[in-house]
C-alpha cells in the first residue's frame, strides 16, 4: 500500500498538471491510511487526462488504485524477450475469456523468451510486441481512462516498462447465453434463434442473415456509470441519411447514469413521450430486424438486453408476426385478417357487452336476450361493475402468472382461473356470460403478436368499459372517435402511424390486411423513407410449365 | 393526447337517447295481447320472459326455478293507462323492445281495432318486425299462457310457427302499411285454439294452430279466409313454395291421392288495360315432387304424369281462381292489385279513383294461368 502511495505520487508530479499537484499533494497527506472516498472519486474524475506513463509500476500503480484494488482484477507480472522487458498484464476475472488470455501470455512469456527488443525505442517495440502478440486486434492506448474502459469492457491489457501506451487486445467473453428459441414471439415456422444478452452475438445473427458490406455497424456508448455498448444497424442505400441522422442525434443526446434495457432508450427517443401505444417496434427475433433493415428502417441493439429496437414502426408493423412471411400467402392473410378482427375484440368485447346488454337491449335477439337475462339472474352487480371485476381479475391473474417462480407459475393460474371463474359463477357473483366474455377477451389480446400492442390494448379497454358503462355505444363510439384523433396524430420518426391505412398508398395494401405473395411484393414500403424502392424482379411469378403449349394444339 | 381527453369531456354534455338498464331489471316482454272486454275497455295481456325461459342452462344452482313465462293482464280504457298499471304490480321495468307477436282478440276484430294500436305505432321502443296475429276458439291470456310444445315460450313457438312459412305470416309494418292505404286490405293471420291432440304439458286443454286468415276493412272483419284459401295467397304473395298440393291419382278420379310438394313457385301478376279498364293477368309456374302417391301407375310413362299434373294444375286453378273471386266479391285487395294499375297507370288510377278502388277491383277481369311441371319423382321412380 504503501509503495503504491508513493508511485502514485510519483505518477502524479511526472503527469504536471496544476491539479495533478494538489491530488499528489494530498495522495501525501494520507501517509500510509488508505485513500479517502473523495480523493479516489477525485482521481477518477482525472482518468480521461491521464497519460499512460513510461514506468510500469507508476501505471501499475494507477490501475489498481482506480480500480479501488477490485477482487476481480487479474494482474500478472511477465518479463518480455532475451532482455527481460518487465510487462504486466491485466484483465478482469470471467469477463475475459480466459483461454485467450493464457493464449496471449504463452506467446508473450514462452515463444518470446528469445526474442531481442528494441527496448530504447517505443515505437518500434510497439510493433515488435504487436506481432508477438496472437490476437486478433492490438491497440496502442495512450490514457489510462481508455484503458480502464477497455479492461472493464473484457479486454486484456499489456503495460511494459519503457512503453508510454497501453496494449489492448479483444479478449472479450463475458456470461451470456447461446441464442434460444424467443420466448415471447415463438413461431411455427421459421427461424428459431432469437437475441441473447450478449450484443457482439446479436449483431453477428444479423450479420448472417444479411452478408452485405452496405450493412453499417456503428457503435455507441451510453451512460455515464453503466457504458453500456449501443449498436446502430442500417442499410446504407436503403436507409435515408436523415433517418439515420435523426436517430443519431436523438440516441445521442440522451444522458442518463446508466442503460440497463432497451427500454431506457426506447422511451427517450420517442416522438410522442405521453402515448400508450409503443412507437418502436420491439422485438426478440434477428429475422424481424433484419426484414426491418430491408423496409429502411434503423435498428438498434443494447447490451445486455434480448430485444432489439426497430423504428420507425407503424401500428400495422406492430399487428405482423414474423411467421405471415414464412406461410403460405393465402393462409398469411387469413391469420392476419383473423389478428385484426380479435384485435377488436380484445378491444372492444367487454365494452360492447356491456353497452349492449345495459343499454342497447333491443339489439341483441330475442332468444339470445332471454339466456342473457337467466344467466344475469341475482347477480349483485351491475354489468359494469361485474365486467371491470372480471377484467381486473383476469389482468391479476396474468401478471402474477409472469411474476411467479416459473415451478408454481402454472399452477398458480390454472387454480386461479378454476377457482375464480367456476367458484364466482356458483356463487351467483359473475354471471357466466360474463365469464366467456372476459375469457374470449383475454384469449384475443394473447392473439396480438407485439407484446407491447397487446399491453396497450388492455389497460385502454379498461377506458372503453367505464366509457361503455357510462354511456352505452354512444361513449364507445365517442372514445374510438379520441382514440383515432390520438393514432392519426402519432408519428414515430416521422412516419404517420397507422400508415400506410392513413395516410393510404396504393401499393403497400398488399402487406396490411393481407400478405400478397411474394411474388407480387417488388417494391419496399412506400410510406417509409427508403431510398431504393424496388426488392424484387418483374418475372417471380411461377407459371404452369406447359400452359402455353396446351392451349395452341389441337 | 389533448384534444382526445378534450372531446372525452364534452361526452356528458352532449345529449341522446340513453339510460342504463341492467338485464335483471327488466321484464322483457316478448307478446302482447289485445282484446275488448266490454265497449271500451279493453285488455290488455303481457306475456314476460321469465329466467326459466333459457332453455338447457342452469341459470341458478339450487332453488326453485323461474317458469319460463309470466302472464300478467289488466284492464283499462287505454293501453298506455293499462300497461302503467301493470308495471306498479311488476317489480321490473317493462322492456317492449323485443315484443315479436301482437295477438288481437276475436272480439276486438269483430268490434273494429280503432286506435288501439296506435301505442305499438308510436312507442319508440317497438320494432315493427313483430308478428300480428288473431286468436280464435279462446281469449287472448288463454293463448299466451298455453304451454307449448317442443319450445319453452309460446310465443316463440308461435313466432316459429309463422316463420316457417306454413302459414301466413304478416308483420307489423306489413299490417300497418296496409292499414294505412284505402286500397289495400290489412290481413290478419288466425289462431286456433284448438283441443290439445298432441302430448304436450300434462292437464293443458289447448294448443295453438296457424289457421286461417281474416280481412279487415275499417278495422274490422270483413272475411275469413279458411286455410286452402290462405295458401292460395301466400302462392299470390310471392310465398307458394313448402306447399302441398293433392289430387286423385286413378286413371278416373276416385279415393287415391297423389301429393304433391311444391320445390319452386313463381307467381306473375301483369295489369294491363281492356278499354281503358285495368285487367290482370295472372301467371303461376311450379315445379313439382312426388311426395306420396297411393295407386299404382307408372309415374315413369309420360301420359301418366302429364295427366297428374294437369290436374294438379286445374286444381291450383280453381283455387286461385275461387280466392279471387271470394275477394273481389268482399271488395277487398289484400295482394296489391290496386298497387300495380296506380305504379303503371297513374292515369287510369286517378281516373278511377283510389277510394273506390274496391268497387272497380270487383268488376277487374283477372285471368289465371298455371304451368307446373313435374321435377322429380322423389327418391322411386314407379311405384312398387
Amino acid at each position: 500500500m504503501q509503495v503504491d502511495h508513493q508511485l502514485i505520487v510519483q505518477y502524479l508530479r511526472r503527469w504536471q498538471v496544476a491539479r495533478a499537484d494538489e491530488l499528489a499533494a494530498e495522495v501525501e497527506n494520507c501517509a500510509g491510511a488508505g485513500l479517502s472516498d473523495q480523493l479516489q472519486l477525485a482521481l477518477a474524475a482525472e482518468k480521461a487526462y491521464m497519460p499512460v506513463s513510461p514506468a510500469l509500476a507508476e501505471n501499475r500503480a494507477m490501475v489498481r488504485t482506480l480500480m479501488g484494488y477490485s477482487a476481480d482484477l487479474m494482474e500478472r507480472t511477465l518479463y518480455l524477450g532475451a532482455d527481460r522487458l518487465p510487462a504486466a498484464l491485466f484483465c478482469l476475472d470471467a469477463m475475459s475469456e480466459r483461454a485467450q488470455v493464457m493464449t496471449i501470455l504463452e506467446s508473450l512469456a514462452v515463444w518470446g523468451q528469445d526474442r531481442k527488443l528494441p527496448a530504447d525505442r517505443p515505437d518500434s517495440l510497439l510493433t515488435a510486441l504487436e506481432q508477438m502478440i496472437p490476437s486478433v486486434m492490438v491497440r496502442g492506448v495512450g490514457v489510462l481512462g481508455e484503458v480502464l474502459e477497455s479492461l472493464l469492457a473484457g479486454d486484456t491489457v499489456l503495460f511494459v516498462e519503457g512503453l508510454p501506451s497501453a496494449l489492448i487486445m479483444p479478449t472479450d467473453g463475458p456470461p451470456g447465453r447461446q441464442p434460444d428459441e424467443p420466448l415471447t414471439e415463438p413461431v411455427v415456422r421459421g427461424p428459431k434463434d432469437g437475441f441473447t444478452e450478449t450484443v457482439s452475438d446479436n449483431v453477428a445473427l444479423i450479420r448472417r442473415r444479411m452478408r452485405d458490406d452496405r450493412l453499417r455497424v456503428e457503435r455507441l456508448t451510453l451512460g455515464e456509470r453503466s457504458r453500456t455498448r449501443v449498436v446502430l444497424l442500417y442499410l446504407m442505400g436503403i436507409a435515408t441519411p436523415e433517418l439515420v441522422q435523426e436517430v443519431r442525434t436523438r440516441v445521442g443526446r440522451i444522458q442518463i447514469d446508466a442503460v440497463l434495457g432497451s427500454g431506457y432508450i426506447e422511451e427517450m427517443v420517442e416522438d410522442d413521450p405521453l402515448t400508450i401505444f409503443p412507437l418502436l417496434k420491439v422485438t426478440e427475433r434477428p429475422d424481424v430486424v433484419t426484414a426491418g433493415l430491408l423496409e429502411g428502417k434503423v435498428a438498434l441493439l443494447v447490451d445486455g438486453t434480448p430485444h432489439a429496437v426497430l423504428m420507425p414502426s407503424t401500428l400495422v408493423a406492430e399487428m405482423q408476426s414474423a411467421e405471415d412471411y414464412y406461410h403460405r400467402w393465402p393462409i398469411s392473410s387469413f391469420v392476419r385478417s383473423l389478428r385484426y378482427l380479435y384485435l377488436l375484440i380484445a378491444f372492444l368485447g367487454p365494452s360492447i357487452y356491456v353497452a349492449v346488454t345495459t343499454f342497447h337491449q333491443e339489439l341483441i335477439p330475442t332468444n339470445l336476450l332471454i339466456t342473457l337475462i337467466a344467466a344475469r339472474e341475482g347477480v349483485p352487480f351491475p354489468a359494469v361493475l361485474e365486467a371491470l371485476m372480471m377484467e381486473l381479475t383476469m389482468e391479476a391473474l396474468r401478471e402474477a402468472g409472469v411474476r411467479l417462480p416459473k415451478v408454481v407459475g402454472q399452477a398458480v393460474s390454472i387454480v386461479g382461473a378454476l377457482v375464480i371463474g367456476e367458484s364466482a359463477v356458483q356463487a351467483g357473483l359473475v354471471s357466466p356470460v360474463m365469464v366467456i366474455v372476459v375469457a374470449l377477451t383475454a384469449i384475443s389480446s394473447f392473439i396480438i403478436p407485439l407484446y407491447a400492442m397487446s399491453l396497450a390494448v388492455r389497460v385502454l379497454r379498461f377506458v372503453l368499459m367505464i366509457l361503455a358503462g357510462t354511456f352505452g355505444f354512444f361513449g364507445i363510439v365517442v372514445g374510438l372517435m379520441a382514440l383515432f384523433v390520438h393514432l392519426s396524430s402519432l408519428r414515430s420518426f416521422g412516419v404517420p402511424y397507422l400508415s400506410p391505412i392513413v395516410p393510404p398508398t396504393g401499393g403497400d395494401q398488399r402487406d396490411v390486411f393481407v400478405r400478397a405473395p411474394w411474388w407480387a411484393m417488388r417494391r419496399r414500403p412506400q410510406f417509409m423513407p427508403a431510398v431504393d424502392h424496388p426488392r424484387g424482379g418483374q418475372g417471380n411469378r411461377p407459371s404452369r410449365p406447359s400452359a402455353g403449349k396446351r392451349g395452341g394444339t389441337p | 393526447m389533448r384534444r382526445a381527453i378534450a372531446l372525452l369531456l364534452l361526452l356528458p354534455l352532449l345529449t341522446g337517447c340513453w339510460s342504463r338498464r341492467e338485464l335483471n331489471d327488466t321484464a322483457l316482454v316478448i307478446a302482447l295481447g289485445i282484446d275488448l272486454v266490454e265497449e271500451g275497455v279493453y285488455e290488455v295481456t303481457l306475456a314476460v320472459a321469465g329466467s326459466g325461459a333459457a332453455g338447457g342452462g342452469k341459470g341458478q344452482q339450487g332453488g326453485e326455478s323461474l317458469p319460463s313465462r309470466i302472464v300478467v293482464s289488466g284492464q283499462g280504457r287505454s293501453f298506455a293507462g293499462v300497461l302503467r298499471d301493470i308495471e306498479l304490480r311488476l317489480p321490473r321495468r317493462i322492456n317492449l323492445t323485443h315484443t315479436l307477436i301482437v295477438v288481437v282478440g276475436e272480439r276486438l276484430a269483430e268490434q273494429g281495432l280503432g286506435n288501439t294500436l296506435d301505442f305499438i305505432l308510436r312507442a319508440p321502443e317497438f320494432r315493427l318486425q313483430g308478428n300480428i296475429m288473431m286468436v280464435r276458439g279462446g281469449s287472448v291470456r288463454t293463448l299466451l299462457e298455453t304451454e307449448p310444445i317442443m319450445e319453452s315460450l309460446q310465443t316463440k313457438a308461435l313466432s316459429e310457427i309463422a316463420h316457417a312459412r306454413v302459414g301466413l305470416e304478416m308483420r307489423l309494418w306489413e299490417f300497418f302499411s296496409a292499414r294505412a292505404t284505402t286500397y289495400r286490405t290489412p290481413m290478419l293471420p288466425v289462431v286456433d285454439l284448438i283441443q290439445n291432440p298432441d302430448t304436450g304439458p300434462e292437464g293443458q286443454r289447448y294448443a295453438a294452430k296457424l289457421g286461417g286468415a281474416v280481412l279487415l276493412r275499417n278495422d274490422r272483419v270483413i272475411e275469413y279466409l279458411d286455410a286452402r284459401e290462405v295458401r292460395a295467397i301466400k302462392w299470390l304473395r310471392g310465398h307458394g313454395r313448402e306447399g302441398v298440393l293433392t289430387v286423385p291419382c286413378g286413371e278416373e278420379p276416385g279415393q287415391e291421392d297423389v301429393s304433391f310438394h311444391i320445390l319452386q313457385a313463381g307467381r306473375r301478376i301483369r295489369p294491363t288495360l281492356q278499354g281503358g279498364r285495368p285487367a290482370f293477368t295472372v301467371s303461376l309456374t311450379g315445379r313439382l315432387r312426388v311426395t306420396e302417391i297411393q295407386c299404382t301407375r307408372p309415374l315413369m310413362q309420360h301420359e301418366v304424369h302429364e295427366q297428374l299434373v294437369r290436374r294438379a294444375e286445374e286444381e291450383l286453378h280453381n283455387l286461385i281462381v275461387r280466392v279471387i273471386e271470394k275477394l273481389q266479391a268482399a271488395e277487398a285487395d289484400p295482394l296489391s292489385f290496386g298497387e300495380q294499375v296506380r305504379a303503371l297507370y297513374p292515369a287510369v288510377w286517378r281516373q278511377l279513383g283510389e277510394r273506390r278502388w274496391g268497387e272497380t277491383w270487383r268488376e277487374t277481369p283477372v285471368t289465371v294461368s298455371v304451368d307446373l311441371r313435374l321435377q322429380t319423382t322423389g327418391l322411386m321412380s314407379n311405384p312398387l
